[in-house]
């Protein structure tokens, strides 16, 4: 009698492995996200804005998640990649100059990502030009040599090393009352450089990679229309997984670095800073974390940057493909990783200006992407049921007009500011 | 190649025209006044190349609205187009009439199969043909040049290739594809039905395996629709080649009736690995569809261990009976319909279906006709039983130098025969450690 139960209703037990089995796409899409870039920035907030910053993490939290459920779906319901479908309904001109900028873009966040790499490696006294052949290697191998299921669970994995930053922040012993005070209280200065901090989060916590990387994964994974609501799940508890790591960072900066008075301008010197504040093992723990963040996102942005390309230009794509079958698919994804790596390499460049430049290009970027998802989840022919409703499209406007114009407004001010 | 044209360009340049061409003409009326621009065309199929039905024109930048016209009312293409019908008589809608197959967003950037390549490609421009006053799809563009066409940059890149490389293919080569080799996915959202074109027939002679793979690439609804419009045999070729977990994403789609059909249709042996890996009730549900014998025959199969000789072999091959004559062997043989993993091996028994000796279609053809069939057997002959591992199997197989080999059970009562393909699946994917075929993905 209870078999015919379990038939309707799926038990607790059926719904989680269903949930485990669709899981992926949405939470490694959201961890990436913490990049070298992320974590740059996040450390700056605390080290010099305190707690003062922290409420800004629940509206992102509640940004990302509209913007890359949309992804989600769009994949799920289409069974398409993102480049894919804006081909099949702006053209070949519009596809071609956003993939060219697209390539841009995402060069040099590999780039920003390999610096990311070599910092991390000095901190534990490896030269750089040991740790970025390594990496890049590494990096190379892992995915040319992998299947989707080998290369998921790799990445999987690579989530559970975030809880490094938790453990920081608890070993930097911040002050829980004030914390937990500042996150749901908003505070504002109206000092430039706090409002310049506020948009440098939102900019580096929402790039265009991620739209077409997640919907890319979410087709891949081949998620059934009936299951979308465990894929929704998995990019809601993506969203906000990754925005509880960026608190920690910000908390362990905020309670040792901001406490002390200590400036600094990359996720390197706050690691190196942390060490006389918070003991030997916190500020390893944060270079580690760096580390893992800055090899993940490596081996992502080149993956998804070649996938993406060759979707929309109509190229042979994937990993499963030799290189015969797919020259631009590996001369790209190669050639990422290759320059990437190599431009580290000379110690004249200023990674600090790579990583402003990655931002801006991201923040022009943007607001294509943003405008091409709405028309796309909009179009009846394409989405049937599944559009948006007027509720989630207010939501979703909204959202795309405030990012819109504080990444845009965030990279003007600052190239001005950086450029004086 | 059989696609590509190799006649001189300027010679069909006044026949052929691009689509992309024909967009960024501006459309006068009969009065020369100024229409507006193409927003699509509408095509009619039926014939060999599908035919230019209407013209769909838009005019307005930010309230745009529409108008069809059929395609008779245009007059002349050249530097624009011009229409025998005057702007006062054309009537303007907000909205586009809902369409049934259009140039732009049915072919243009879309998907097609190339069943001449066997592979799954996207358009990039589209050649079409004018005779007399008729426009028709003649090919279709898969290459770069027409990509570059696109942007709008095809004679700079031309240049630029002639003065460095002149005699580079680039400037030869046009990957134009016939339309009697492609067939469109584009999906009709009403009726979740594809537009067949003319190489329909052509699909189902793309190898199983390729057509595996190109349906694969589709998302579902294509994937379904495109699956849909194949025979039963076809379809039970391609599920043979497919993976199981590909298996079952297809068969969740499929209505039971026809999911048994296709597992009816498939060899015994792939079809009892299918049904071993299915949940047991929905194996159940597909075996009380099927054809009652060979449910029975695969409900035995599914008894045996998959990696035992039991679980490999198949049950379909010929079998003799001892005291036949060879000339009657021979029409026998000749007579039978049903598709065998192999004919060239022949399985001798006697009315018992004992297995008394192995003979072969070679040995049978140079006998006397009227020796019996065991006189032409083999003087040794080779048998693994049920429960024999692949390992052993595979080492026996090698050993003699067979393609085939026959499974007995204890009493000498034959069951089936694996073959040669079956045990090489096996062995690859132990040496591999894993899936002969890497999963699909990143």
């Amino acid at each position: 009698m209870n078999n015919q139960n379990d038939l309707r209703k799926p038990t607790f037990f059926k719904k989680l492995l269903i949930f485990l089995a669709v899981m992926g796409p949405g939470i490694i899409t959201a961890n990436v996200d913490n990049d070298a870039g992320g974590i740059t920035t996040y450390s700056v907030a605390g080290a010099h804005f305190g707690y003062s910053t922290l409420w800004i993490f629940l509206p992102m939290a509640l940004a990302l998640i509209v913007i890359q459920e949309m992804c989600s779906r769009m994949g799920v319901v289409t069974g398409k990649g993102l480049a894919d479908l804006i081909r099949e309904k702006f053209g070949a001109k519009v596809t071609f100059y956003a993939m060219l900028v697209f390539i841009f873009s995402n060069l040099l966040n590999t780039i920003s990502e390999f610096s990311g790499i070599a910092a991390s490696g000095e901190i534990f006294g490896f030269s750089r030009f040991i740790s970025l052949p390594l990496a890049a290697i590494f990096v190379w191998w892992i995915v040319v040599k992998g299947t989707y299921k080998s290369v998921e669970k790799i990445f999987l994995v690579a989530c559970l090393f975030y809880v490094s930053y938790l453990i920081t922040g608890f070993l930097a012993h911040p002050n829980w009352g004030t914390v937990l005070k500042e996150a749901v209280n908003p505070s504002f200065q109206f000092k430039p450089a706090f409002l310049l901090m506020i948009m440098g989060i939102i900019g580096t916590t929402i790039a265009p990679w991620m739209q077409f990387y997640q919907q890319s994964t979410v087709v891949e994974k081949g998620i059934n229309v009936k299951d979308y609501k465990y894929a929704r799940l998995d990019v809601i508890i993506g969203g906000i997984v990754v925005n509880i790591v960026a608190i920690f960072i910000v908390i362990a900066c905020a309670a040792t670095l901001f406490r002390n008075g200590i400036r600094i301008e990359t996720a390197k010197d706050a690691a190196l800073a942390l060490k006389p504040l918070a003991g030997r093992y916190c500020s390893a723990l944060f270079a580690f974390g760096l580390l893992n963040a800055s090899l993940f996102a490596a081996m992502i942005l080149p993956l998804a940057t070649a996938y993406s390309v060759c979707e929309g230009l109509g190229w042979e794509t994937g990993v499963d493909k030799r290189p015969k079958e797919a020259p631009q698919f590996y001369f790209l994804f190669t050639a990422l990783i290759v320059i990437g790596a190599g431009v580290i390499m000379f110690p004249k460049i200023n990674l600090i200006k790579v990583m402003l430049l990655s931002q801006a290009s991201n923040a022009v970027f943007l607001p294509f992407v943003l405008i091409f998802m709405l028309l796309l989840i909009n179009d009846k022919r394409l989405m049937g049921n599944y559009r948006n409703s007027r509720f989630f499209n207010i939501v979703a406007w909204t959202t795309v007009v405030i990012v819109t114009a504080l990444t845009v407004t965030f990279t003007i001010i600052s190239l001005l500011h950086r450029g004086s | 190649m059989a696609n590509i044209i190799t006649e001189a360009r300027e010679k069909s340049a006044q026949m052929f025209i691009y689509h992309s061409e024909i967009l960024s003409k501006d459309i006068l009326d009969a009065d020369r006044k100024l229409l507006g621009h193409i927003w699509d065309i509408s095509v009619k199929f039926g014939e060999i190349y599908p035919k230019a039905d209407e013209l769909i024109i838009t005019k307005g930048r930010i309230k745009k609205s529409y108008a069809s016209l059929p395609w008779t009312s245009v007059s002349t293409i050249d530097d624009e187009v011009m229409l025998s019908v005057k702007l006062q008589d054309i009537k303007f809608l907000p909205l586009p009439r809902d369409y049934e197959f259009l140039l732009r967003r049915d072919i243009l950037d879309q998907q097609v199969v190339d069943t001449y390549n066997h592979k799954l490609r996207r358009v990039n421009d589209i050649h079409l043909l004018r005779v007399d006053h008729e426009l028709m799809v003649a090919h279709v563009d898969l290459g770069i040049r027409g990509l570059i066409r696109r942007l709008g940059w095809e004679k700079t890149v031309d240049f630029l290739v002639r003065i460095s490389h002149k005699d580079s293919g680039y400037l030869q080569r046009e990957n134009l594809v016939t339309w009697k080799y492609v067939q469109p996915v584009a999906i009709n959202p009403a009726s979740m039905t594809m537009k067949l074109s003319l190489s329909q027939k052509q699909l189902s002679s793309i190898p199983a395996a390729d057509l595996g793979e190109i349906i694969l690439d589709l998302n579902l609804n294509q994937r379904m629709a495109l699956f849909k419009t194949l025979d039963t045999k076809t379809k039970a070729k391609i599920f043979e080649s497919l993976e199981f977990e590909d298996q079952k994403l297809i068969l969740k789609e499929l209505d039971k009736k026809d999911a048994a059909q296709i597992v009816n249709n498939m060899s015994s042996d792939e079809a009892a690995d299918l049904l071993e890996k299915l949940p047991p009730d929905s194996a159940e549900n597909l075996l009380t569809l099927m054809e009652s014998n060979r449910a029975k025959k695969l409900s035995t199969l599914l008894g045996y261990s998959s990696d035992s000789a039991g679980g490999l072999m198949t049950a379909e091959f010929v079998s003799l009976t001892e005291t036949m004559l060879v000339e009657n062997a021979v029409a026998y043989i000749k007579n039978q319909t049903r598709e065998f993993e192999t004919v060239f091996y022949i399985y001798i028994v006697d009315d018992k279906n004992h297995l008394r000796g192995v003979t072969t279609v070679r040995r049978l053809l140079f006998a006397d006709p009227k020796d019996s069939v065991m006189q032409t057997a083999f003087p040794k002959t080779l048998r693994v039983n049920l429960h024999n591992s692949v390992k052993e199997v595979a080492y026996i197989m090698d050993k003699y130098k067979i393609a085939s080999i026959p499974v007995v059970d204890e009493n000498n009562l034959l069951h089936g025969i694996i073959t040669m393909d079956d045990i090489l699946s096996q062995v690859i994917s132990i040496a591999w450690r894993r899936k002969p075929r890497k999963a699909k993905g990143l």
